[in-house]
């Protein structure tokens, strides 16, 4: 019996396609997928949730959901509303729209439109504002929101998404595979994101111009905001925001305002001084509380 | 961002060193497998007439366990969603074949057998992470060793 072992060839039992190249088309190709899909799906979602009327939005959302205590009482709060309500009437809400201001004592800077026309801002935010234009301007931009139903678009969007996003991921069964996917559908749900908050920008220069007859206070607040970020210190890449960068929104403003023969310069108008006493005294209670000791349990 | 960098930099260390461990694997199984070319490897189970008499049999077998890299995991997990051949694993299963064979042909060599006859393969993986993702296979190869107890020289 003549038996032998010859070497077998190689390249029979392995492929041999370069596993880069695998990498490359599988990743590149189900990215795309991915980003379309999720494009897709936000853009049916943002354009069919805006037809829910705003009362059945209002019914669902009364009060703000946050875990911080809101007061829509009191000076400041009463201030920025009766601010809202003149800037409202400039800008054609819908009937039955009402806007809704709380305000939080914290050192954040921010203001957030959320859903059932709710409107809230830090205490932080009104502390490093100079003049009340650029507070108009600030509201003015949430009131945008609102009316162009941005909170509830997002939340249509966010639904959606979520699961056509959860439903890949379960399908891909990896991990690693699951959270690209999340990260891919992320950034390309932030370009929703970028265009409601130039779109809010632009509502809220014309309602500026309209209410005080130059839209000065506009770009103050995002140099102020720039100025934020830059003691934060990071600089991120605009792909990766939920906003346009400051010199981006500046631009943009002056380009529009620029269009509608608006002055972007103008005699701006003082936060009453009752409103900035009350703000002090919030901001002084505020360390105070921070200095208190923990009790010791 | 630091997530997208942090990600990034796994997939280049799983695909540089695993590439690298697989190139060098690769030329040593090639090695070897020359070495051990005329130890010979039968799948029958029938004895061979010129092996029925004269020789003792022992049990040899050969093991190996490899694990999958974080760049071959990664492209296998985006096979999972379209299909198709999965060939990041292809190469690892065929190394780890391979060598469990020549496991198995050391432990004869070193008992002075020439020939495995029945020889089969066992391939399992031994650990299935989170959601069931692969971690690291085991192959193992046995047979029965046929050693001759030489009386008549170069007689098959």
């Amino acid at each position: 019996m003549d038996i032998s072992n010859p070497q077998p060839a190689e390249d029979i039992n392995i492929s041999k396609t370069h596993p880069l190249k695998e990498f490359f088309l599988l990743s590149g190709g189900i990215l795309a997928l991915v980003a379309v899909i999720v494009l897709v799906l936000s853009f049916l979602a943002d354009t069919l949730t805006q037809y829910i009327p705003f009362e059945v939005e209002r019914s669902l959302v009364r009060k703000v959901d946050i875990d911080m205590p809101a007061s829509n009482t009191g000076i400041v709060p009463d201030y920025l509303q009766s601010l809202a309500n003149d800037l409202s009437q400039k800008m054609d809400l819908p009937e039955g729209m009402e806007i809704t201001v709380s305000v939080i004592n914290s050192n954040t800077v921010n203001a957030f439109a959320t859903l059932g026309g709710n409107v809230v801002f830090f205490t932080g935010l009104l502390d490093a504002i100079s003049n009340e234009n650029t507070l108009a301007m600030v509201m003015a931009h949430e009131i945008a929101h609102i009316k162009l139903r941005h909170p509830l678009r997002a939340l249509g969007r966010g639904v959606v998404v979520g699961i056509a996003v959860a439903t890949m991921a379960g399908v891909a069964g990896n991990d690693i595979v699951a959270k690209l996917i999340g990260d891919t559908s992320l950034l390309t749900t932030l370009n929703f994101s970028r265009d409601q908050e130039s779109a809010a920008d632009k509502l809220a220069v014309a309602a500026l111009a309209k209410h005080y007859g130059h839209a000065s206070g506009s770009i103050q607040l995002f140099e102020l905001l720039n100025q934020q970020q830059g003691e934060s210190g990071d600089k991120i890449p605009e792909f990766f925001t939920t906003h346009p960068l400051s010199q981006n929104r500046i631009a943009a403003i002056q380009k529009y305002a620029q269009q509608h023969d608006w002055p972007v310069e103008g005699d701006t108008n003082e936060i009453p001084k009752p409103v900035r006493d009350e703000l002090n005294r919030l901001r002084m209670a505020l360390s105070d509380q921070k200095d208190k000791p923990e009790p010791a349990i | 961002m630091p997530d997208i960098i942090t990600f990034l930099i796994l997939l280049a260390l799983g695909y540089g060193f695993g590439q690298w461990f697989e190139r060098r694997h690769y030329r040593s199984i090639r090695e070897r497998e020359q070495e051990f070319k005329d130890l010979l490897i039968i799948q029958t189970k029938i004895i061979p007439s010129s092996f029925s008499s004269g020789h003792e049999t022992f049990l040899v077998n050969g093991s190996v366990v490899i694990s999958v890299d974080y760049f071959k995991r990664f492209v296998a997990g985006l096979r999972n969603l379209v299909g198709g051949r999965v060939t990041p694993y292809e190469t690892l299963l065929d190394r780890a074949r391979r060598e469990a064979i020549l496991r198995m042909k050391e432990e004869a060599r070193a008992s002075g057998a020439d020939v495995i006859l029945n020889v089969k393969y066992e391939m399992c993986s031994i650990y299935k992470g989170r959601r069931n993702s692969i971690g690291s296979v085991e192959a193992l190869a046995y047979g029965t060793a046929f050693l001759p107890i030489k009386t008549t020289a170069g007689e098959r």
